[in-house]
């Protein structure tokens, strides 16, 4: 039966409400200091490869750095390899830099810092020696959650802390979860996602884990209200939380939820209060970095066009497109100034024969954003940030090297 | 059981996906297992051509005739935003919750039989 008949049938028969046919006319910068409220960067074919079209191939499942300046992206192609790490140059007029790695498709950094970059088997490789050794890069150490959706975040103080990514003997200490592949399918009620920490101490040339909590399932006790299946887990970038889709909710319906964890890393038990839930069920929900005394902003794409979640406000902002057919990747980042980066293929121009698929990345303003200001219009207030500015960037860009030791 | 009542899981898959190829098999095969028939749509966004190099690379030829889904449809029923998305389907009546993801058996078992319970409350007259 064609799933087309079926839905016509059904009693259930949904349908997606979005807006469609909003304005796409690009805001204005603020100022002469403000970033471009959009940026196109085409990757080279002769860099990446192309796809079967003849495309730059531009690989799936991407993970933005911190200062937006580097993408770990899977399912590169042949001529790359499974996993890249991709270099955005610091203007626009610059060229997308390619590394290769040695990760198998699902590699993931360690979020907050991006100290540790971890492969599939939990084998985790110092960032810094990625650029530089390319595949010859060896992992420090083994450990935390191996499984589908793999995510891990450094728990902090991290934000201020100052310190380089190596050296000193420096305790770490890494949260991650995942779907458990493996585990005692007799425990699977107990709860449906796993969680682990471990603590590194990282002497620079070498680290190693010094203790280990977990995995444990966690969220159990929720199963009366959002049964126990999640699809879809991200945990926050601070480690302090997670987004998922209850698959089979006891009421309402499946909806992107946001979900606390508890603060220490050796907690045996998570208490999995529900602290947003965003009504509907678009691609995976990314965090951004928490500011004082805020909730830190969600990023996802829903059928192609990637929006930001300001948890707060209770708002969601669609970020409008400059080009022609864009179709966003599912993966969109936040940095930590506030850019939204995603991959994408687009045209230049509305003919197919004249303004042939181009593939990349496209940096996003979201303060600049049509949505976000006509938000503020309607209320008859100035915006709290009327765009990102050039000096944010070149701040956490500098921030982010000299932790990594890389040059600016 | 009766003609026609058999439970049918309709699973969308992109290559564009981590794992939604790879897996698929076996989550088929769970799905086959529990009595359901298993039908595979292709993302309509995923050419032809991009389709068959990944399923090759997958070693899923038995994928390869899998018929491109209807965008429309694919986007009323919210199955273009993750795969493999799943629905449930018994007597044509489709469950309006699609089973998003790759998961391991026991969960992925356990949220089609929910799904089919649920359909079964209704009567296929």
């Amino acid at each position: 039966m064609p799933l087309n008949r079926a839905f016509r049938g059904g009693r259930h028969a949904g349908v997606l409400a979005l807006g469609v046919g909003a304005a796409m006319a690009m805001a204005h910068a603020a100022g002469p200091a403000c970033i471009p409220p959009l940026t196109y960067l085409p990757l080279d074919a002769h860099i990446v490869g192309r796809d079967t079209h003849g495309v730059a191939a531009l690989g799936t499942y991407e993970r933005i750095s911190p200062d937006g300046r580097f993408i770990l992206r899977s399912y590169s192609g042949a001529q790359l390899g499974k996993v890249s790490l991709m270099e955005l140059p610091a203007t626009s007029s610059g060229a997308v830099k390619a590394y290769r790695t040695p990760f198998s498709n699902e590699a993931f950094p360690v979020q907050g810092t991006w100290r540790y970059l971890v492969d599939v088997s939990g084998e985790h490789y110092r960032f810094s020696d990625i650029p530089r050794l390319q595949t010859a890069a060896k992992p420090l150490f083994k450990g935390g959650m191996t499984g589908f959706y793999a995510a891990a975040s450094e728990l902090g103080p991290w934000v201020d802390r100052g310190e380089g990514s190596s050296g000193s003997g420096q305790r770490v200490q890494i949260r991650s979860l995942s779907w458990p592949q493996n585990a005692d399918s007799d425990a699977q009620g107990v709860g449906p996602l796993q969680v682990a920490a471990i603590e590194v101490q990282d002497a620079g040339a070498t680290a190693k884990v010094v203790n280990t909590v977990g995995p444990r399932f966690i969220c159990g006790h929720r199963a009366a209200a959002d049964g126990n299946v999640y699809a879809l887990p991200m945990l926050s970038v601070d480690g302090a939380e997670f987004s998922a889709i209850p698959q089979a909710p006891r009421a309402g319906q499946p909806s992107m939820r946001v979900y606390g964890l508890a603060p220490a890393a050796d907690a045996l038990d998570h208490p999995c209060d529900l602290r947003a839930d965003l009504g509907l069920s678009p691609s995976k929900a990314v965090f951004g970095f928490p500011r004082a005394g805020t909730s830190a902003w969600l990023t996802y794409s829903d059928l192609g066009h990637v929006y930001v979640h300001d948890r707060d406000l209770r708002q969601t902002f669609r970020l409008e497109h400059a080009k022609h057919r864009v179709l966003a990747s599912a993966f969109p980042g936040l940095t930590r100034d506030g850019r939204v980066i995603y991959g994408a293929t687009w045209r230049d121009c509305a003919d197919a024969q004249r303004c042939p698929e181009q593939a990349g990345y496209v940096v996003a303003d979201p303060y600049q954003s049509h949505a976000y200001r006509s938000y503020w219009k309607s209320r008859g207030e100035n915006a709290p940030k009327a765009c990102i500015t050039h000096d944010e960037v070149a701040a956490e860009r500098t921030r982010f090297a000299r932790f990594h030791g890389l040059s600016d | 059981m009766e003609p026609g009542t058999q439970p049918v899981a309709q699973m969308v898959l992109s290559p564009r996906m981590p794992y939604a190829l790879q897996e698929w098999r076996r989550m088929a095969g769970v799905a086959r297992e529990a009595g359901f028939h298993v039908v595979v749509f292709r993302d309509p966004r995923v050419a032809q051509d991009e389709w068959l190099q990944a399923v090759a690379a997958a070693g899923a030829m038995e994928l390869t005739e899998a018929p491109a889904l209807d965008p429309d449809t694919g986007r009323a029923c919210q199955v273009l935003n993750h795969s493999p998305a799943t629905i449930v389907v018994r007597c044509g009546r489709a469950h309006p919750w699609p089973i998003l993801g790759v998961m391991p058996d026991a969960a992925w078992h356990g949220l089609l039989q929910a799904r089919r319970t649920e359909l079964e409350a209704v009567s296929c007259r």
